[in-house]
């Protein structure tokens, strides 16, 4: 895919985002979060940002080929690179959640009780990392298994919001493993470039194959 | 030179519809190609297969004499299409589908508005180009939808029921400009229920009926084609010709309520 088609479909795709009515349950999500915040015994006060992130772009990370209704039908019509395409999918999801993150992380934090530590900070950023390439592997697979091709709100997401807790719980555990046993970030970082590397090289081949395969494709008139 | 050469289509719906049934077609370059059929006759799954939006249980599809597969990009830059339910961007504007359709065929960004501009003036579409698509009337959704499948200049054009829904003005436009486009080489495949426009529009015409092709042939001739395969009637029209050959003569046509 060539750099202003992948520019493109990043930029498309970061437009819908922000014009999407859906992003209005944000708005529920933060007030939860701020509530939490306020929560003594949270710990970092990181946690609720990460679970309203989380939580309210999980459809950006588990339906990147529906992003809008019949998306995946109308760019099978056109020569679109799926390798391209999903990498450009991918990475517009990298900078949904990063863009969610900072605004989640200005509104939760100016109402926890004490403002964050630099090491708390550090920790988070590590964190993400940890977590942010196995998702969108996790999601990707889940885009071609359970497609969700048409409203912006689906009764699906309810159990998909579900699931995204769960994978967000195990996509943690080596976090928890390499920081919070072994306190090495060396390790932990190892590990989030590993994750990044299989995204690259398993992942997006295997969803680009996976996007135009007669198992994928819209189910319109059968 | 084929545009499309389509050899023992068969396709069966996970219900257990035979959609097409051993469906074997050629399509010349440079033609304007009618393609008529009943309501769920084949049309749409055919044209759907020729899209990569489906793929046939058997069979095979070239398109310009090179075999299609559907990971093939090269074949969908050469396509251009106008599906039955159209599928664009609804909450784009007319102006940035376009752009965005435009952008993935390669355009450069200022021939892209250039003839973008044209197109919206062609079709009537200037002052609602800054309008999202899903405040369009179905006929405004079929135009911006063949905008966006002529914006390339493509070499072969597939159009599904375009004049469905659209007025009479441009309709008229539509179909000088799909004869301008076939005068120019490229190729058109056009379906539609309105059996007289296709007869005074293309240049040659198939008819199919239960997935297949019961009968292809130039329109010029068409009329001897369909009285050698029925015997010595004759058909005064396309219409009559079509009813004819796809009607059910076993079956009782009548509304028993109405004849009380």
């Amino acid at each position: 895919m060539t750099q202003p088609v992948l520019r493109t479909v990043v930029s498309w795709e970061l437009r819908y985002f922000f014009r999407n009515p859906r992003q209005i349950l944000l708005l529920p999500l933060v007030l939860g979060g701020i509530l939490l915040a306020m929560w003594p015994h949270i710990g970092s006060p990181f946690v609720p940002v990460f679970l309203v992130v989380f939580l309210g772009t999980e459809r950006e990370f588990n339906n990147i080929l529906n992003r809008w209704p019949s998306q995946h039908e109308a760019m099978l019509i056109l020569p679109v690179q799926w390798r391209g395409a999903v990498v450009a999918k991918n990475l517009a999801t990298i900078l949904m959640t990063l863009l969610v993150t900072m605004g989640g992380s200005i509104i939760i934090l100016y109402f926890a009780p004490e403002p964050p530590s630099a090491e708390q900070t550090l920790l988070a950023l590590l964190y993400l990392l940890s977590v942010l390439f196995p998702l969108i592997a996790a999601g990707n697979a889940r885009s071609t298994h359970s497609p969700r091709p048409g409203r912006m709100v689906d009764i699906d997401d309810l159990p998909e919001a579900v699931i995204s807790l769960v994978l967000l719980g195990v996509a943690s555990i080596p976090f928890a493993v390499f920081w919070g046993v072994l306190r090495s970030p060396a390790l932990t970082l190892l590990y989030s470039t590993a994750a990044a590397v299989y995204w690259l090289l398993v992942s997006v081949p295997r969803t680009a194959e996976a996007a135009t395969s007669s198992t994928t494709l819209p189910r319109i008139m059968q | 030179m084929k545009a499309i050469e389509l050899g023992s289509l068969i396709k069966t719906y996970e219900t257990g519809r035979r959609a097409l049934d051993g469906l074997t077609m050629a399509v010349p370059a440079g033609s304007l190609f009618g393609f008529i059929g009943l309501n769920g006759a084949g049309k749409t799954t055919t044209i759907r297969i020729l899209a990569g939006l489906l793929s046939a249980d058997s069979g095979s599809v070239r398109l310009f004499e090179r075999d299609v597969a559907r990971r093939d990009r090269w074949h969908k830059g050469q396509l251009g299409f106008v599906l039955d339910r159209p599928v664009y961007f609804p909450w784009m504007t007319g102006r940035e589908y376009l752009g965005f359709v435009g952008r993935l065929y390669g355009i450069e960004p200022r021939e892209l508005d250039r003839r973008s501009e044209e197109l919206f003036e062609f079709l009537d579409l200037e002052s609602q180009a800054d309008d999202t698509i899903d405040s369009y009337s179905t006929g405004m959704g079929k135009k911006i939808s063949l905008a966006a499948a002529i914006v390339h200049r493509p070499r072969l054009i597939v159009l599904d029921e375009p004049l469905e829904g659209i007025d009479a003005l441009s309709a008229a436009a539509i179909k000088e400009t799909l004869s301008r486009i076939t005068a120019s080489g490229s190729t058109v495949l056009i379906t539609s229920h309105v059996l007289d426009t296709i007869e005074k529009l293309c240049t040659e015409i198939a008819l199919i009926h239960r997935g297949k092709v019961l009968l292809q042939s130039t329109t010029a001739t068409i009329h001897e084609q369909a009285e050698a395969l029925v015997g010595d009637r004759q058909f005064s029209s396309l219409e009559e010709l079509f009813l004819d050959l796809v009607s059910d003569r076993q079956k009782t046509r009548h509304l028993s309520f109405l004849e009380t």
